[in-house]
């Protein structure tokens, strides 16, 4: 089977908010042997992960992170196209990893005139060592002076907004980040919530950028649970009281109408069984911490070399 | 700098300062019996002192093997300037699928939880026990016994201590060090079980004999000094209390 990223697909979600999605073919049953797939994906079918950018088409326009590098002609021609012949304003990228911000220099030589915005704080308790060099150096062609990128770069922080005409968004300090520059973001017109790495799921090769709630089947726990494992590994090893609190303040404080991930689909209804599913996802997941797995685990990783042969 | 941490693996360093502190950004380089194996590429920023570094470890003819413990960038952005500098590489990315999305589009995918020779010696890759993001992984080389991470196991160091291993170190590594690069690298503290965590990091020492774990942002712990490292590790990711 040849694994290639897809093109991007693309999807109105609602007057001028574009979800655009690439797919990663992960294979089909038998490839996955080690997954536990029945309850959601037939043995002949090929299960996807995905990357999501998400455009606002507006009096200015955002882009909010830009897909992977083998597409970066691709995702240049598609904004081209969903803008109609205007400009970029801005492009956000929600933190330095090059699945989210590979594209940033393509982007950015495309529209000389875009604003590249970036997480300016660290996303814990820290001051953020060495930010600079982390937010520059966000794709594999990076000028090697960056300062004479014509484009403006600004760092932002959680609270700011950006008016763009009938749409606003505004920074969000992340819940649940991997790496330590991370931004969400809101849009206040549709109350969606961009969750960047939190709440994405697997999904079936039928199933490509559509709605949650349009899919051919309901999402799984399994899905939930396979795309956290790989996304935030250190939930094995989850505080789930805390993490229950963190979903509350989701519900409560944040009370999205529509989540808006970078890897699964976008959730418009019902979204407090999807949050439900995740804690069931991150429950599991926790299971394989407890001290007995980690032993039979860490035993089974580490024999040597002669055990193999 | 390069610093001899045993017969044949060797630290390269160089750090990248803050107004009071210093962190490093290293690599390894280790002699296999048929050639030379680099763990991690290092920063872009100092690619020039790292080239220098490792053409004066191979008289000029550059790593057989490199093996990236993290695929993100700007740790990654080394690889086609080395592939440049030597010609091509044998590059093993930190992820499992489709190297290219994350930059790498020549490398190969790692292959986990069992030996794999690289230069004709075993090493196994595995999931990090702890890290940021996902597209990691530890690596532990069977001969030498040293054990190389990212992200745990970083911490900061005063200026002076650049090139010593925590044993060298004037009482070790300080608690301040260690805690301000967890609370700067690790955004997730306030969901952790510290217990378990550390009875995971337990089991893997006990399961595991290591000479010396080698991080990519610390100085290198001794085998010996590993049970008070963890102690400080898991205490500093108690979750400051005024936030
Ligand atoms: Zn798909
Ligand atoms: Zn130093």
């Amino acid at each position: 089977m040849t694994e290639t990223v897809s093109t991007p697909k693309h999807r109105e979600l609602s007057d001028g908010l574009y979800w655009t999605q690439e797919c990663l073919p992960l294979g089909t049953l038998t490839e996955l042997g080690q997954f536990d797939l029945e309850e959601w994906v037939e043995a002949d079918e090929d299960v996807h992960g995905c990357q999501n950018a998400y455009l606002l088409s507006d009096e200015r326009n955002l882009l909010f992170d830009t897909l992977t590098q083998p597409n970066g002609d691709d995702v240049v021609e598609l904004i081209d196209d969903l803008l109609e012949g205007e400009s970029l304003d801005y492009l956000v990228i929600s933190h330095p990893e090059a699945n989210h911000a590979g594209n940033t220099f393509t982007i950015l030589d495309a529209y000389p005139d875009a604003t590249l915005l970036v997480p300016g704080e660290a996303a814990g308790y820290g001051s953020g060592h060495g930010a600079e060099h982390e937010l520059y150096h966000i794709a594999s062609d990076t000028p090697a002076d960056v300062d004479q990128v014509p484009n403006e770069i600004r760092y932002v922080e959680p609270g700011e907004t950006i008016d763009l005409g009938t749409h606003t968004v505004e920074f969000e300090a992340p819940l649940f980040p991997d790496h330590s520059f991370t931004l969400w973001m809101s849009e206040r017109t549709t109350n969606t919530l961009f969750t960047v790495d939190w709440m994405g799921f697997l999904h079936q090769s039928s199933n490509c950028v559509t709605l949650a709630s349009d899919l051919d089947r309901d999402v799984a726990v399994e899905q939930v649970f396979r795309f956290h494992a790989l996304a935030f590994p250190w939930m094995r090893f989850a505080d789930l009281d805390a993490i229950e609190r963190a979903v509350d303040d989701v519900r409560d404080r944040l009370d999205p109408d529509v989540i808006a991930p970078a890897h699964g689909m976008v959730m418009t209804d019902g979204l407090d069984t999807y949050l439900d599913r995740f804690l069931e996802a991150v429950e599991a997941l926790s299971r394989e911490g407890e001290p007995s797995n980690m032993e039979s685990k860490l035993e089974y990783i580490l024999r040597p070399p002669e055990v193999d042969r | 700098m390069t610093t001899k941490l045993t017969d044949d693996v060797h630290w390269i360093s160089s750090c990248h300062p803050d107004d009071e502190y210093h962190m490093h950004m290293s690599e390894y380089l280790i002699r296999g019996e048929n050639g030379t194996v680099l763990v991690d590429s290092g920063s872009s920023h100092y690619r020039d002192e790292i080239i220098a570094e490792i053409n004066q470890l191979t008289d000029g003819n550059g790593p057989d093997v490199i093996l990236l413990t993290h695929s993100t960038l700007p740790h990654t952005e080394n690889v086609p300037a080395f592939e440049s500098e030597w010609g091509e590489i044998k590059t093993i990315a930190a992820t499992g699928r489709f190297p290219e999305i994350v930059g790498l589009p020549d490398a190969e995918a790692r292959q986990l939880n069992a030996p794999v020779e690289f230069a004709g010696r075993p090493f196994t890759c595995m999931h990090p026990l702890l890290t940021d993001v996902t597209v990691s992984q530890w690596v532990y080389d069977h001969e030498s016994g040293v054990l190389f991470t990212a992200e745990a196991f970083g911490h900061y160091h005063d200026p002076g201590n650049c090139d010593l291993t925590t044993a060298e170190m004037d009482g070790g590594p300080s608690a301040d060090h260690v805690d301000a690069f967890y609370l700067d690298k690790i955004p997730f503290v306030d969901y952790l079980d510290r217990e378990r965590l550390g009875n995971a990091f337990e089991t893997l020492f006990d399961t595991l004999d290591v000479t010396y774990v080698a991080p990519i942002h610390g100085n290198p712990i001794p085998g010996e000094r590993l049970d008070r490292y963890v102690d400080d590790v898991i205490e500093a990711l108690e979750p400051p209390t005024t936030a």
